[in-house]
């Protein structure tokens, strides 16, 4: 007693209203729980905590028999009587609910009795007087729209809108599609093929061997009998002369001739031009004409390659 | 569900010559400020809401006589209401290249930038939370919070489920809820 006096005291410095509910105890046990208590524990003790309820041992071999005819489940007495009205009390029942919930107040209160204390005035301020004139701006506004869609319109316009003046080739609209496709599908690509490959290098022979040909000659004039543009060395004027023209012709045409230097380069000088070697060496590089020209640095390379 | 007897008398009033502005004119009082809040709470500043505002009854004026009554008058001026806020949010966010969660934060400081907000006052809150939602539930929130529409109604004017309308309600009170706490 002492001790717990000291507590007692003790605690009441520290803190009174604690003090006040000293030993105080919320929790009750259930009456007669401690005079049970001694005959319960010895029970558990001598394995026997478990009651079985009187008969069961005797009604048990029934309830089995029931169970495998499938007679386990009671239904309460006057069961099916009372179904019709029960459901039909909780039908109801559902519906009042369901309106109940349709109340914006109602559903508010269940949801957030917050939101509902804020209230619903929204603090946002207007001008003074706005409403009062509202009606009249937008009347005025409306009229405005009026007048100038009516000022914009004309009975005379509005009658020739829908008239066509202009008249559409006959099946134009037909073909049009058509056109329009031939138009925006691609251009067919045409691999180059070997051979006419072939015959741009050929060309940018030709034109190596103008070059060089040129050059060949002016240098080899300066060293011969002079002849000018366009005649021949003087023994071959002469033997030629004993030659009658028939014969050199049909020498001509008879004869496969090999294609010389000069033939090759006279031909191609007639046959193309400057912008004709411009495209055909369109393709051609730079590089690929210095190398080639370099390579077949005569005219039997040039045609003979 | 049709129009009530007295928007009835309206409609055929306006479909008149003789007393179409007399009826406009009803109208307008009749529903302003239910729309102008419904707007301003959208749009937060006067001026857009006055503009959003008479854009709307220009389009009743141009509208109202081809209105084909099969639901409330107020359901068709609360859909051409929100649909004219949603076309200027829009365009807001075009006009200024920004995303529209920026066009929302900027509605939120322009709710601050009012003369008279205070962060304190519960009222004031509960409007900046309003912001946080995405548009069309905050639409959904105004609609049944402050002009207690009922589901049916507000179905139609936005074209949603039931269903789906008090799915969005109920979270944007829980979002709402939690703002106000947490701010």
């Amino acid at each position: 007693m002492d001790n717990r006096s000291t507590i007692l005291n003790e605690l009441r410095e520290i803190s009174p209203a604690l003090a006040h509910n000293y030993l105080q105890q919320p929790y009750q046990a259930p009456e007669g729980y401690f005079a049970q208590l001694p005959e319960q524990v010895l029970q558990i003790v001598k394995g026997r905590f478990y009651q079985v309820p009187e008969g069961y041992f005797e009604s048990l071999p029934d309830q089995i028999i029931k169970k495998l005819k499938g007679q386990i489940y009671e239904v309460p007495a006057g069961y099916f009587d009372s179904l019709p009205e029960t459901i039909l009390n909780r039908v109801k029942a559902n519906e009042a609910g369901a309106n109940k919930a349709d109340d914006p107040h109602e559903e508010l209160e269940q949801l957030s009795p917050l939101l509902k204390q804020i209230g619903k005035k929204t603090p946002f301020s207007l001008p003074e007087g706005y409403f009062s004139n509202l009606s009249e701006n937008a009347i005025a506004g409306a009229q405005a729209l009026d007048a100038v869609q009516e000022e914009l319109s004309s009975p005379l316009l509005d009658g020739v809108k829908n008239k066509q003046t202009y008249e559409v080739p006959a099946g134009y609209f037909d073909q049009l599609p058509g056109r329009l496709l031939n138009k925006v599908q691609p251009a067919r690509v045409v691999p180059m093929r070997f051979t006419k490959r072939i015959l741009q290098y050929a060309a940018a022979a030709v034109v190596a061997g103008v070059i060089i040909i040129t050059g060949w000659i002016y240098l080899g004039n300066n060293n011969t009998a002079a002849t000018t543009h366009g005649e021949l060395p003087p023994v071959v004027a002469a033997n030629l002369d004993k030659i009658s023209d028939e014969m050199l012709e049909s020498y001509i045409e008879n004869q496969n001739i090999l294609p010389t230097a000069e033939n090759v380069i006279i031909a191609g000088a007639d046959d193309f031009d400057t912008s004709d070697l411009k495209e055909m060496l369109a393709d051609v590089s730079d590089e690929d004409l210095q190398r080639y020209i370099e390579r077949y640095n005569t005219a039997k390379d040039i045609i003979t390659n | 569900m049709s129009v009530t007897i007295q928007d009835s008398e309206l409609l055929l009033q306006f479909r008149d010559p003789a007393t179409k502005e007399k009826a406009y004119t009803s109208i307008i009082r009749k529903y302003q400020e239910r729309l102008y809040w419904h707007i301003r709470r959208m749009v937060v500043e006067h001026e857009d809401a006055n503009d959003v505002l008479q854009n709307v009854f220009i389009r009743v004026w141009n509208g109202l006589e081809n209105f084909r009554e099969d639901a409330q008058l107020y359901t068709w001026l609360y859909r051409v209401a929100t649909n004219e806020c949603l076309t200027f949010l829009e365009q807001q966010k075009k006009r200024s290249s920004v995303s529209l969660s920026d066009v929302e934060s900027g509605l939120e400081n322009r709710i601050r930038a009012d003369k008279h907000f205070d962060p304190n006052k519960l009222e004031w809150k509960l409007q900046l939370a309003i912001q946080q939602l995405p548009e069309k539930q905050r639409v959904v929130f105004s609609l049944r919070y402050y002009d207690e529409m009922p589901y049916e109604e507000m179905s139609k004017v936005l074209d949603t489920s039931e269903g789906a309308l008090k799915a969005s309600y109920h979270h944007a009170v829980k979002k709402i809820e939690d703002y106000i706490v947490n701010h």
